[in-house]
């Protein structure tokens, strides 16, 4: 299974989702390779959703420390 | 011719008739004369005076005459102490006399009476003479060009040692509440007479060589004749000239002298220029006191405005800025809702293409696996469809030359046909060959 570099960027990640939601509607993925985009895909979303979330917890905390 | 003896007199005989004659001639006359006393004696209450008349300065005349003590003593009630002072050496006086000869004292006038108001007269006309030179010569105002301390401590002071006004004076400047600490620069001299007046002019010049403040010309009471002295030209003309400021305090009651007149300042008595000076000393104190109350009243109302000025501004500068930190704060938390919102439309925005994008990715890959499934599906069909057993099944039979699918009919003929059915494998050998007529 492919996995997310550590350094990853949320606009690369975005970048790669986008991507995989246009080769999806192109249906240019193999049935072999589905798995593995979907699954890299969840992987990518987690990873955006939880880099959102911290960013959002973190202005907070400036807001509020402020 | 015989010659007639001289007839011989005594001498008693000759004073008598001379005695009788004058008694006739002038006994019950009086006559007013104008004189210069040039000696006065006083003795038992009369006094001997030796009257001179002079032109240009040369005496003309002498005689000697006599007041009696009752007549003295009547003129004296009549018109008062000036008397004593017109009847001195030196002054001019008007006089009724009575030509008296005694055989035994001579020839003598009798004075009678003395006419005040030509010795006053006399007084008037030298002042006025004094008056026009000095002004005339443009010495008279100089005094008052000349600055009088406020604060004359070091002083000199010209007056005839022991005399009353003097001991008034000292008495009053060193025995005051106000102030004492004087340095006082002594100049013996007379001052009275005219023999005064070379006195006084010289200390004048003398008191000028040293560094005073101020010159003190003093006299204690006396009559306009006595005074007369401070009229002369010569002294007033010191006076004038003095490089010091003069103050005169020469004591008299009524007029001026030409003194008081040219001086830098004049006071009525020794006593009174004491208190001028101390005055003067102890009101500028006085004035400083009160100059210096009214500066720190003023001061302190002043500071006191500023310090009701400060705090009006503070709390204008307080409000102001409370009210510009309010402002700003409210901005603040308006950017800061601002931002949060617009964080928040980020943050779901972002969320939202995530989950577009991933309900996207959910949806196709189902599609995409149903589409496969129904791919396979339908292959599978086709498959079944096309599977030989089933074609068997229905009484079709697959027919085969050595294994193979027949393609060509060229030299099959002798070779096994393998033919599979339903029910079993059927081998034949070919035997003949039939083309399709097309």
């Amino acid at each position: 299974m492919t996995s997310i570099p550590k350094d990853m960027k949320y606009e690369d990640a975005l970048a790669k989702i986008e991507d995989i939601v246009g080769e999806l509607e192109q249906k240019e993925v193999s049935i072999d390779e589905l798995i593995k985009r979907v699954d890299f895909a969840k992987q990518l979303v987690d990873f955006c959703q939880d880099k959102l979330t911290k960013t959002e917890k973190e202005i907070e905390k400036i807001i509020q420390d402020k | 011719m015989s010659v007639q003896a001289p007839k011989i007199y005594t001498l008693t005989n000759l004073t008598r008739s001379l005695e009788n004659h004058m008694d006739q001639t002038f006994g019950s006359k009086t006559f007013w004369v104008k004189a210069e006393l040039s000696k006065v004696v006083v003795s038992s209450g009369r006094r001997y005076i030796e009257l001179v008349d002079s032109e240009k300065d040369t005496v003309t005349t002498k005689i000697q005459a006599i007041i009696w003590g009752n007549t003295y003593t009547a003129i004296k009630a009549r018109s008062g102490k000036v008397i004593d002072s017109i009847i001195q050496p030196g002054n001019k006086v008007l006089i009724e006399v009575k030509i008296q000869y005694d055989k035994l004292y001579g020839l003598k006038l009798l004075i009678i009476d003395v006419d005040l108001s030509y010795s006053f007269g006399d007084v008037e006309q030298l002042k006025k003479e004094t008056v026009l030179k000095l002004k005339k010569e443009n010495l008279f105002d100089n005094q008052q060009t000349i600055y009088l301390p406020t604060i004359s401590k070091r002083i000199g002071l010209i007056s005839s040692l022991g005399t009353s006004g003097y001991k008034d004076f000292v008495t009053e400047l060193s025995a005051n509440h106000y102030y004492t600490n004087f340095k006082v620069k002594t100049f013996d001299c007379k001052v009275q007479g005219k023999a005064a007046i070379p006195e006084l002019i010289k200390a004048i010049k003398l008191a000028n060589e040293y560094d005073l403040d101020v010159l003190i010309i003093l006299r204690g009471g006396g009559s306009k004749i006595d005074l007369n002295i401070f009229n002369d030209y010569e002294l007033c003309k010191a006076i004038c000239e003095s490089k010091l400021p003069v103050i005169t305090g020469i004591g008299h009651e009524t007029d001026d002298v030409v003194a008081d007149l040219v001086a830098r300042k004049s006071v009525i008595t020794p006593t009174a220029v004491a208190k001028a000076l101390y005055l003067s000393i102890a009101t500028f104190n006085s004035n400083l006191l009160n100059s210096y109350k009214a500066l720190k009243v003023a001061s302190d109302n002043q500071l006191r405005n500023k310090k009701e000025e400060f705090k009006r501004h503070k709390k204008d500068i307080y409000i102001a800025s409370t009210s510009i930190l309010n402002e700003r704060s409210q901005n603040l938390l308006g950017y800061k809702h601002f931002i949060t919102t617009r964080l928040n439309s980020i943050l779901r925005g972002h969320i939202n293409t995530l989950d577009v994008n991933y309900e996207k990715i959910k949806l196709l890959s189902r599609d995409l696996v149903k589409q496969q499934q129904l791919d396979l599906s339908s292959k599978l069909k086709l498959i079944d469809i096309l599977n030989p057993e089933r074609l068997l099944k229905t009484g079709y039979s697959i027919t085969s030359v050595e294994n193979k699918k027949i393609t060509t009919l060229d030299n099959l003929v002798g070779k096994e046909l393998k033919t599979e059915t339903d029910k079993g494998t059927i081998y034949s050998q070919i035997t003949k060959i039939k083309n399709k007529t097309t």
